[in-house]
């Protein structure tokens, strides 16, 4: 009987989580005094999609995609595109990678 | 004057607001796990409760696991354990000399990387699946043990007697070491540095051979050795033990109910548990995340004149600090209530008769924190090895090797995380289940005991499924 009420309760919270938003879309993040403008924000991909990325930066650094490894040095108030595949899943940072300063948080979710 | 006070209170908040959660994950990891999904979160949840309830309706009547003894299967000779104890100290010179010679770039370095997921999470995966595998290799314990020997050699048998271990101090000195590593670990900023590392190693060396020196090798190693400790409580699951030169079998966890309850044993479980959780906590948005808890801190102490780095330091020790103290509340709230049962014994020596009813949890919560730690930053142990110290070097031809992120997928660690946590609730549950058999001696006493050990496993499980979960993140 327990049993059987934890089971429903289970299956209705399972079944409640709205499906997080993928953005699947191109973005672009500012960086202005070396800081992301908005905040740090975390982008979704789904694996399989094509990540398109686009730093435009007022600082001169190398702006470092985790996890894919990808480097790219941009020029003060350059930009830098990344465009790959969502190859693997998981939670990755973009950083300036001098200043060790964050810019964002990419997601790519099964 | 006000205009300047104003311009550093605004140039203060702007560097605090600026300390983001990446500069505290480690330097050398690439990846982090996504969140568990809420369905898997919640079907999970369901599974621990019901097992729970089963579990307590259909047990044995009869403690099984209080006196399991090994088998023995075969008999090492006295020279491995001088090779191994060799080897042991080898390797830890190679690797204080790698963090002095050695690059300074975390992730070329050999260092950071074999002391945070080889040494400190490789060793209780192997522990728990091959017994105390740490003990021969142990480089303080070989050290102190040859440096003894060589010594009474030369005093010709007239050394003096260590000094009795005092019964009040028993595990303490472990449980400090282990809150002092979570530390550097987790809160302090320079711990991907692999000079700051190989000193820590040799302090923490010093300190070793102190000990050992007062209280004899034997007696120390196994209550102030943080590491010795440590992972020789998680062997305490395996089915394989160790012991006088032999290799024995028993029934997996029948190494747990041996655990002698001495004086800081139960600090130290929940300091173990406490500072895992703090790991998974500070990556979520609720302690990391804008405007959150480490950032409220951070401020208050900036306000009381700390610079930002120390005030970040400040404001994570607290976390951590608070973290063990949730988890030593919650397990007294559970003997407090097992007292009410009756019996007569006071809650400390309840306490200490329980203790080892959280050594699976605690191997449940290292598993998935850090399986993935393993799975993944293990693998530059392939490039590392090749190139220990960072300067080009081809050692063994895998230099050029990477990371394969794919080895196994998002959806794969979630069912590990979630079937470690599983298990180790099912095992804690069965082993306090066992001894609560023992201390009361009408099942129907023992079983309104097991309520309150029951909540407790729950609410620790539920944490730790929680703390991985996208509700948390």
């Amino acid at each position: 009987m327990a049993a059987a009420a934890i089971v429903i309760i289970a299956f209705a919270i399972a079944r409640s989580g709205s499906s997080d938003k993928v953005a699947g879309k191109p973005q672009t993040i500012v960086v202005r005094d070396a800081k992301p403008v908005g905040g740090v924000r975390t982008l979704k991909w789904k694996r399989g999609q094509m990540i398109d990325l686009t730093v435009k930066s007022d600082t001169a650094d190398e702006v470092h995609f985790h996890g894919y490894d990808v480097h790219k040095d941009v020029a003060k108030g350059g930009t830098v595109r990344f465009h790959m595949r969502a190859t693997i899943e998981g939670k990755f940072i973009v950083e300036l990678e001098n200043r060790k300063q964050t810019l964002a948080n990419v997601e790519v979710v099964p | 004057m006000r205009r300047r006070l104003a311009v550093t209170a605004a140039a203060a908040v702007a560097a605090a607001l600026a300390a983001p959660q990446a500069a505290l994950a480690h330097g050398i990891v690439g990846k982090q796990d996504l969140p568990i999904p809420r369905w898997l979160f919640a079907w999970a949840a369901a599974v621990v409760l019901i097992a729970s309830f089963v579990g307590l309706a259909s047990l044995w009547p009869r403690p099984r696991l209080e006196r399991v003894r090994a088998r023995v299967l075969l008999r090492s000779p006295a020279v491995l354990e001088w090779l191994c104890g060799a080897v042991g100290i080898a390797v830890y010179g190679f690797i204080v000399y790698a963090g002095f010679a050695g690059t300074q770039t975390a992730t070329a370095n050999i260092v950071p990387t074999w002391v945070f997921v080889v040494f400190w999470v490789g060793i209780p995966f192997l522990s728990l699946l091959f017994g105390d595998v740490f003990r021969p290799f142990n480089p303080w314990r070989a050290f102190g043990r040859a440096s003894g020997w060589v010594l009474r050699r030369a005093a010709g048998g007239r050394m003096p007697e260590p000094i009795a271990y005092p019964d009040w101090l028993g595990r303490w000195p472990a449980a400090f070491g282990v809150l002092a590593f979570a530390w550097v670990e987790l809160v302090y900023v320079n711990r991907d540095d692999p000079s700051t590392l190989a000193v820590l190693i040799v302090a923490y060396t010093v300190f070793q051979l102190v000990g050992m020196s007062l209280f004899g090798e034997e007696r120390w190693t196994r209550n102030g050795d943080a590491f010795a400790v440590y992972f020789g409580i998680f062997a305490r699951l395996s089915p394989l033990r160790w012991a006088d030169r032999a290799l024995g079998v028993r029934t997996p966890l029948g190494g747990a109910p041996a655990l002698e309850p001495r004086a800081g044993t139960v600090a130290l479980l929940c300091t173990m548990i406490g500072t895992t959780s703090f790991d998974g906590f500070s990556n979520s948005t609720l302690w990391s995340g804008p405007n959150d808890m480490s950032q409220h801190l951070t401020n208050t102490f900036v306000k009381l004149g700390l610079h930002q780095e120390a005030a970040v330091q400040g404001a994570y020790t607290v976390g951590l600090l608070m973290m063990v103290a949730l988890i030593a509340i919650v397990f007294w709230i559970g003997i407090a209530g097992m007292r009410t049962v009756g019996g007569g014994e006071s809650a400390p020596a309840l306490a200490r008769r329980f203790v080892h009813s959280l050594i699976p949890i605690a191997a449940a919560y290292v598993v998935a924190h850090y399986f993935s730690l393993v799975a993944y930053q293990g693998q530059a142990m392939g490039y590392l090895i090749s190139d220990p110290l960072g300067h080009g070097a081809n050692w063994f031809g895998t230099a050029s090797a990477t990371i394969d992120y794919n080895v196994v997928s998002a959806t794969g660690v979630w069912y590990v995380q979630v079937a470690a946590l599983v298990i180790g609730h099912v095992c804690g549950l069965v082993l306090a289940h066992d001894r609560a058999l023992v201390m009361w001696s009408r099942p129907s006493q023992a079983m309104r005991s097991q309520y309150w050990m029951l909540a407790v496993m729950v609410g620790f499980t539920s944490l730790g499924l929680w703390i991985l979960s996208a509700s948390a993140q």
